[in-house]
């Protein structure tokens, strides 16, 4: 019988041509009473079971369900069945998964007790693949183990780890019984055991060996073990000779060596981290591995790190030095990624060295080793399009004396007097961006006390930069700050020069100078984050005029350079800031959010947008359908997409990540924001929900106890921000981000079902034509609570009144 | 600034740098995941020091189905470099050439005679990548893409069917030199 899951299966060949044309049209009721006849002569269950497969297939809730007392039937007789009559009854009831019928307890047992007694039949091997894209574990494990034992000395080694597999994945799924759990654990670090026993003991390993070969055997074990075994046994194995990290790097094989660093991080192990970033390091410069093959940022970070954290930083640092001293030395056989991991490396070490090592006279504290790195690095990488965001992280180190050196006697003098004019403006304007940075970071400010002369100040601070009292951000520096920005910006556009040499540039100033000055208008204005007390109206704490100034700015930006994505979203914000969700819309459909990459961006607009502009919804346009489709075509099966792929091919890392993505991807808040948004808007208008939440088929694994997954990607905003404080898109927000207990189903139950009270003049604004706006410009809470003050919004006014609606 | 290392599927939600741009396509999630399932191997990324996905390359390794065996089309034993794409932000930097290396690499570990990989005729620049790299064109595809890249009064474009052998290729076996004058349907094509 050929496979039955991409269509009606084919009869047994020996099935005569008349039942089995019948079969093939659909001809239910001609195949009903064939089949009948068949099965009457030749008392053949078989065509018993093409009966009941084809009564399945008509109108009758009776007939529908005949075939689940047949599998039923099956399954309490603890015969084996016939295999074809297992397809059949599983197409019959394909429909029927979805919803009361669990395959792990029906066709899940029928096919692991088929294929015990079949181990060698190609047909066992279908079983394991139906029971995996079913995703009933406990019989795929069942199937896998019997197959290991028939496959145990064949040259394909993946009878094997399927069983292991199979056997971890159980081990740590809600399928298994918490009295099983440990049983399979154990089960799984043992046979893994012994397979690294064996490698470990062996001069050379055949394939028909039971041991670890190949390297997604080998990170497989060190999965399990860090999930089953002991820290001891990890490290342990992580430094033996022939599975270690270093073996492999020899081998050219990098995952253990990232995974094991990863590992010994989350454990706080220092030193072993700094010995096997320095043994993976020399050996590059040693020959055997390619020389840069583990000269990522991430080995220099954690090499530093480690060696700023052993008893002997002093010397643990200097051999850091020397390593990248070694490797600077032959920097010209390395391509320019490499060169500049390099360079930011010796940033690196410069910043983690004790601060006696770096100076230890204490003497010339302004230009200290920190700033004179900084300074080489902008040498060779001002033009940049990732200068800035390469270096802001130990700007916003420095102590105030290295800023002032960095910003009065380094930057200024990176170019000559004579250098070119398109490359002094790249200069200005990354020096702006390094102002506003400074702007954010506390060590620019000294406390001042609250009473002087018997006057109270209002401002704590002042600023050591321009000595003026201020808060942070010093209000004074940014206006400064503004106004330099806009006479570099007037300067491009006067020059004809200038602005034709804008396309052979990494980046256009103008861009960089406008986030600046929109960045810094919008801190004047009185914007910061907004993620507790989201009932006070956005305007009692911002000024309109300044706000306003700043999108207007950025918009206009916005027209000479429409391909910059950070903009775009950007004004996306702060559009739904001001409310304008309409136009937020059509400066989003640029952006092309489309198929995977909605689950990480979709939120960034589609956030509580329901409650902002449910006029978005109305008409034909299907505002959610593409999140929709997304869902249901990637959540189809109960199994993660493509996981046979991953089984057949060997990759069992793969297997590994693909059920915890999956896992995930059914817990999204984007998920379920897409659900709530929907239905917000549908009830906004009086409109019918099909399917409540809690009932449809996306939110079969949500219950009340469900943790949601946030992966919203907030990577493509700008962020001029020092670590000190929150990040741009924190600025932007309306409310809490997305959280747990918005979309939880518990929250949108019947009767917690309330739209979050609020001022909902619902109008239509000449501004926002295709939306109908809900109050512009409040912030939206999440959770139900008290109706807000009435405010006047600066770019609509509007009556007011409290509203509870359903969800 | 980057990393080098295997995809994995929770890069997924750290691709809008490259994604965003409008010159990489954005594609549905079971192909993405095919080829992590598939060729773990072959499907490398660069990232940033946020984290953010900042280049990658998605490649396969595979022959022609053994009815082709005999025609003069079939491709033996070869990885294909599917996507490869840089982020606007880390381009002139080399990435794009570090992960086509990579995946050079793994195509010899796994023994490939060739790596191959389809390109528009008008795209001079990336043949001109292909070619510093060792890529020589092997045959026109003509009619290969429904749409062309600079006329939009055309309704096709050829591409280049551009390859470089690899270690096992020791007699240069699937390579030629004058492949510009070789035309095939996309039907030519497996």
């Amino acid at each position: 019988m050929s496979a039955y899951r991409y269509g009606r299966p084919a009869l047994r060949g020996s099935v005569d041509v008349q039942l089995q044309t019948a079969f093939s049209d659909g001809n239910w009721n001609t195949v009903i009473r064939l089949a009948a006849k068949r099965a009457a002569a030749t008392k053949d269950p078989y065509y018993e079971a093409v009966k009941i497969c084809a009564e399945s297939q008509l109108d009758g809730t009776a007939e529908k369900c005949a075939v689940l007392a047949a599998v039923d039937e099956l399954v309490k007789n603890k015969k084996t069945p016939d295999i074809d009559i297992i397809e059949l009854y599983e197409w019959a009831c394909r429909d029927l998964f979805n919803y009361d019928v669990e395959y792990a307890d029906t066709l899940g047992p029928l096919r692991a007790r088929w294929a015990k007694a079949n181990p060698s039949s190609p047909l066992a091997l279908q079983c394991l693949q139906a029971c995996l894209e079913k995703w009933d574990l406990v019989s795929a494990q069942q199937i896998a183990t019997t197959l290991d034992k028939t496959h145990a000395n064949t040259a394909d080694r993946r009878y094997m780890f399927w069983n292991i597999t199979l056997t971890f994945l159980l081990s740590v799924s809600p399928q298994c019984t918490d009295a099983s759990r440990k049983v399979y654990s154990l089960l799984a670090v043992r046979q893994l055991e012994r397979a690294a026993d064996l490698t470990e003991s062996s001069a050379k390993l055949e394939p028909t060996d039971r041991g670890l070969l190949t390297e997604e055997e080998i990170c497989l074990y060190y999965r399990v073990l860090r999930s089953h075994g002991t820290k001891e046994e990890f490290i342990s194995r992580l430094q033996s000779p022939k599975l270690g990290a270093i073996s492999q790097l020899k081998e050219g094989r990098k995952l253990l060596f990232c995974e094991g660093l990863d590992a010994l991080e989350s454990w706080g192990e220092w030193d072993l981290i700094y010995k096997l970033c320095r043994e993976a390091l020399v050996l590059g410069l040693e020959g055997a591995t390619s020389p840069f093959f583990v000269c990522d940022l991430q080995t220099w970070r954690k090499f530093a790190t480690a060696a700023s954290k052993t008893a002997d930083p002093d010397g643990s640092l200097a051999e850091v030095q020397n390593i990248l001293k070694r490797y600077i030395e032959i920097k010209d056989k390395a391509s320019e990624m490499y060169k500049k991991n390099l360079s930011l490396a010796l940033l690196e070490t410069t910043f983690r060295l004790p601060a006696t090592a770096v100076n230890p006279t204490r003497e010339n504290e302004r230009l200290s080793a920190r700033v004179i790195q900084i300074g080489l690095f902008l040498d060779q990488y001002f033009e940049r399009l990732s200068a800035f965001d390469d270096i802001k992280g130990y700007v916003a180190e420095l102590s105030f004396e290295e800023v002032k050196a960095l910003m009065e006697s380094v930057v200024p003098r990176i170019l000559d007097e004579d250098a070119n004019k398109t490359r002094k403006i790249v200069l200005e304007a990354l020096s702006c961006k390094l102002r506003y940075l400074l702007s954010t970071c506390p060590q620019t400010l000294t406390p001042q006390p609250s009473v002087v002369e018997g006057q109270p100040q209002d401002k704590p601070f002042q600023c050591r930069l321009c000595s003026s009292p201020a808060s942070l951000p010093c209000e004074c520096c940014l206006r400064k700050l503004i106004l330099d920005a806009a006479t570099a910006y007037e300067r491009i556009t006067g020059e004809k020069e200038l602005l034709a040499a804008i396309p052979r540039l990494d980046k256009d100033p103008r861009l960089d100078l406008a986030l600046v000055m929109g960045a810094a208008l919008l801190k004047l204005s009185g914007l910061r984050p907004r993620t507790s007390d989201v009932t006070r109206s956005l305007w009692q704490d911002v000024d309109p005029g300044l706000f306003l100034q700043a999108v207007l700015l950025l918009d206009a930006q916005l027209k000479e350079t429409p391909g910059d994505t950070e903009l775009r979203l950007l004004l996306v914000k702060l559009y739904l800031l001001l409310g304008c969700a309409s136009y937020a819309y059509q400066l989003w459909i640029p952006l092309d959010v489309k198929r995977t990459i909605q689950d990480a961006l979709s939120p960034l607009f589609f956030d509580r947008i329901s409650a902002l502009a449910p006029g978005l919804f109305q008409g034909n346009r299907g505002l959610m359908e593409p999140l929709r489709s997304f869902y249901n075509q990637s959540l189809r099966e109960k199994s993660p997409v493509r996981i046979w792929d991953a089984f057949w091919a060997g990759s069992y890392t793969s297997i590994l990540d693909m059920t915890e993505f999956d896992g995930n991807l059914r817990r999204s808040c984007t998920l379920m924001m897409t659900l709530v948004e929907e239905r917000r808007a549908i009830r906004c208008y009086g409109g019918k929900i099909d399917c409540e939440i809690e009932e449809h088929p996306l939110t079969e694994n949500i219950d009340d106890d469900t943790t949601l997954v946030d992966k919203t990607d907030h990577g493509p905003f700008p962020n001029l921000e020092s670590f000190h404080g929150p990040a741009m898109h924190e600025f932007l927000s309306r409310g809490p981000g997305l959280s747990v207990g918005f979309l939880h189903p518990r929250s949108v139950t019947p009767s917690s079902r309330f739209l979050t009270r609020r001022r909902t003049s619902v109008r239509t604004s000449p501004s926002c034509r295709n939306s109908t706006s809900i109050s512009c410009c409040t912030s939206l809470p999440r959770t139900t609570n008290p109706p807000p003050k009435q405010t006047r919004s600066p770019c609509a006014t509007a009556t007011t009144r409290s509203r509870r609606s359903r969800v | 600034m980057a990393n080098f290392r295997r995809f994995r599927p929770d890069d997924l939600h750290k691709l809008s740098k490259c994604n965003l741009d409008p010159f990489t396509e954005t594609y549905e999630l079971g192909f993405y995941l095919q080829y992590y399932a598939k060729w773990p191997s072959l499907f490398q990324v660069a990232e940033d020091q946020h984290g953010n996905i900042i280049g990658y390359i998605m490649g396969k390794l595979e022959s022609s189905p053994d009815v082709y065996r005999f025609s003069e089309h079939y491709l033996p034993w070869h990885a294909h470099i599917t996507a490869v794409t840089v982020a606007p932000e880390a381009r002139r930097l080399g990435i794009g050439r570090l992960l086509t290396e990579q995946l050079e690499v793994a195509a010899d570990a796994n023994n490939a005679w060739f790596v191959d990989l389809f390109v528009r005729v008008s795209n001079h620049k990336a043949i001109a990548f292909y070619k510093s790299m060792g890529y020589s064109v092997f045959r026109v595809v003509k009619d290969y893409y429904g749409d062309h890249s600079s006329d939009p009064t055309l309704s096709s474009e050829d591409a280049y069917d551009m390859r470089k052998p690899m270690k096992r290729d020791v007699n240069r076996e699937h390579v030629r030199e004058d492949g510009e004058k070789y035309e095939v349907d996309p039907s030519d094509v497996w």
